[in-house]
């Protein structure tokens, strides 16, 4: 029940104003062993979001700040001489952790950015010929700001592909707005006083759970459908990958769980496949100055790729 | 899908049609293959027995009747006994049939007359033909004589037979044409008589008399060439022949249907795509999740016809809950449940009795509100 009763309890609450689907992707890329890439205009709970979760795991949480004068060893970490053993030892960086926030992470440079992606795929990192694992659970959230153009470095394709999922998160409505800004002091009082529900075995144990979701033939056909579809739209130039498939699925999977079913119905694979889908697609230029979004596209795609029937 | 069922079509149809011939073919065989009988349906001798039945006998059905009999008794004369009454009967019907056939000579007539067994029908018989004249009373008086032997047992069958079509001939010869139907009326009545008892007395014919006329049974192709194509009857083609031609035309029916499959699949689809969605829908559930699954559509459609809004090809079975759960009032947590079991039972492989059992109930239950 661990990340399950973490996600009720993160909602129940109310506080999390009307973040319930982040938190539960967000929880559910954790328990699938991915990496989310929140995308969001500063200002809309992303910080909140992202440390209220890694209380309530009882994991260990870390921020960075991403500058364009940051370096890799800034993150990973670094070796220095100690004078008194007269050996070399390593200084670990904040990428030691379970939970790390990059926040916007598009203002690091190419290289930086390289060294923490390089990092989130192997799960491990090099110092001078020494490699050091990960902990686990281990997971980045990085957090860009899409409208800022000006002294940014745009994640190019494949690194984004590392992430397993991008999470669009946006201002709350008025009525949601109204109520944060009657309970801010509130709101504020309760991420810090978060207490843990679950032990980081249990997320572990959890994640080998995960694996055991049954997914029905037909679903796999329906994720297959809604791949290939990507590459016939109109107004796609690179659509998705054979590894996107096979993010959608662990998704679905991870999504299944956290609704408490030991299996995946169409309804999961369609809560995922946007956030999965809309930072691998490249979409045409001229579609692009219209103004037609990744996210749209696949919302076009899901409307016209049938549900497993009967 | 479509390809896969006009596959599994084909195979059935080459089975059954292989079956079904072997099956019949042999079921005939015993029938066919009567001592006598090679190069003659089993049709023309029914055709003979009606014919004479109904006293309409035809001079070229006498003719094929004469041949027949003909190749039976040279086959009886093998197998049983010389002098067996059946082989007496054959020869008997032989002659018979020669004379009915009209193409008889002067040696016909007088071995006709040698065939009879009782000497006092031979000798009058003998003496009416070497006569030059023959009134109508004599051969009436012939008639009496030959009816009251007949009745009281003093004749055979055969005589009777041979004696009657012997003044028929008479008769037509000294141009009493009335009195020569009429004898030969009789003469056929006696045919009938003495034909269905030669094929009680020859085992190989007995399951052949018109009341046990051999029909095909079983599973197998073996009737349906007279459905399908009544023509291949009506052309003579060999029974056996029959299942044949129509299992090779099915056959290539059913390989162009595999082959055009996707053709005619992509037609009926933009003829009505929500009626051909809805037939996959049938073909594919049939028989394969049960009824928690079938139901579950039933309720759909039952939904669908309450609140007028149809379940979109690419909507989810919870998306459209929701989006039918307020026009449908109290019965709509019903549907839900009933979404849930369909989920259960299609997506998690659960296919215990129990989910079956609820999902008749909530079915029942939903079908009386809706």
């Amino acid at each position: 029940m661990g990340v399950r009763q973490a996600y009720s309890m993160l909602v129940e609450s109310g506080y999390l104003i009307e973040k319930e689907r982040e938190v539960k992707l967000i929880l559910a890329a954790l328990i699938a062993r991915g990496h989310v890439l929140i995308e969001g205009v500063p200002g809309v709970a992303k910080t909140t979001i992202a440390k209220s979760i890694a209380r309530s795991l009882s994991l260990e949480f870390k921020r960075v700040q991403m500058t364009p004068d940051l370096l890799p060893m800034d993150i990973i970490g670094y070796k220095i001489f100690d004078q008194k053993t007269g050996e070399f030892k390593f200084v670990k960086g904040p990428i030691f952790t379970n939970i790390l926030l990059a926040d916007e992470i598009n203002r690091a440079s190419p290289r930086t950015q390289s060294a923490l992606l390089e990092a989130m795929q192997e799960r491990q990192v090099t110092v001078e010929g020494e490699t050091f694992r990960l902990d686990e659970p281990f997971m980045v959230l990085a957090t860009q700001n899409p409208v800022e153009m000006e002294g940014v470095f745009p994640l190019p394709e494949a690194q984004l592909d590392r992430f397993l999922i991008k999470v669009e998160t946006g201002y709350p409505s008025t009525k949601g707005f109204m109520t944060m800004l009657k309970r801010i002091d509130e709101i504020e009082a309760w991420v810090e006083s978060i207490k843990p529900v679950v032990s980081r075995e249990e997320v572990l144990n959890e994640i080998k759970s995960v694996k055991d979701v049954r997914v029905d033939e037909a679903i796999y056909q329906y994720i297959a459908a809604l791949v290939e579809e990507t590459r016939r739209h109109s107004a796609v130039r690179l659509g998705a990958s054979p590894r996107s498939g096979i993010a959608i699925l662990r998704m679905a999977k991870a999504v299944a769980y956290l609704e408490g079913r030991n299996y995946v119905i169409p309804d999961d694979v369609k809560q995922v496949l946007v956030p999965t889908l809309s930072h691998r697609l490249i979409l045409n230029p001229e579609f692009e100055i219209e103004g037609v979004s990744a996210s749209r596209v696949v919302e076009e795609i899901m409307s016209k790729v049938p549900v497993p029937k009967p | 899908m479509t390809r896969l069922g006009t596959a599994v079509l084909l195979l059935v149809v080459v089975v059954l049609g292989v079956w079904g011939n072997i099956a019949f073919t042999q079921q005939l065989e015993p029938n066919r293959h009567t001592p006598g009988f090679s190069g003659y349906s089993l049709s023309d001798w029914q055709e003979i027995l009606n014919a004479l039945t109904k006293g309409n006998l035809t001079p070229s059905e006498a003719e094929i009747a004469a041949s027949l009999i003909g190749s039976l008794a040279n086959q009886s004369s093998q197998s049983q006994p010389t002098g067996s009454a059946s082989n007496a009967s054959l020869n008997a019907l032989q002659e018979y049939f020669t004379l009915s056939s009209g193409n008889f000579s002067e040696a016909d007539i007088m071995n006709a007359i040698s065939l009879l067994n009782n000497s006092n029908i031979r000798d009058l018989l003998y003496s009416m033909f070497t006569r030059k004249n023959v009134t109508s009373s004599d051969i009436m008086q012939a008639l009496n004589l030959l009816n009251d032997m007949w009745g009281r047992g003093e004749i055979s069958t055969t005589d009777y037979m041979l004696a009657l079509k012997l003044l028929s001939i008479l008769a037509q010869s000294q141009g009493y044409t009335d009195l020569s139907k009429r004898l030969d009326y009789m003469s056929m009545k006696a045919a009938v008589s003495l034909m269905n008892n030669l094929t009680s007395i020859l085992p190989n014919l007995t399951s052949y008399t018109p009341q046990n006329y051999p029909v095909p049974t079983g599973v197998g192709l073996g009737a349906a060439p007279q459905l399908i194509l009544p023509s291949l009857e009506y052309l003579s083609v060999p029974q056996g022949l029959q299942t044949t031609i129509v299992t090779i035309l099915v056959v290539a029916a059913a390989i162009l249907l595999f082959l055009l499959a996707p053709r005619i699949a992509t037609g009926l689809r933009s003829l009505n795509p929500l009626a051909y969605k809805k037939l996959e829908r049938l073909l594919a559930e049939a028989g394969r999740w049960g009824d928690a699954v079938r139901l579950y559509w039933r309720a759909v459609s039952r939904v669908e016809s309450s609140t007028g809004r149809r379940m979109l090809p690419s909507e989810t079975h919870r998306e459209y809950y929701n989006a039918v759960e307020a026009s449908m009032g109290s019965s709509s947590a019903l549907f839900k449940r009933l979404t849930e079991i369909y989920e259960a039972r299609r997506f998690a492989g659960n296919s215990s009795r129990e989910l079956d059992d609820e999902a008749r109930r909530l079915y029942g239950e939903l079908s009386g509100k809706l």
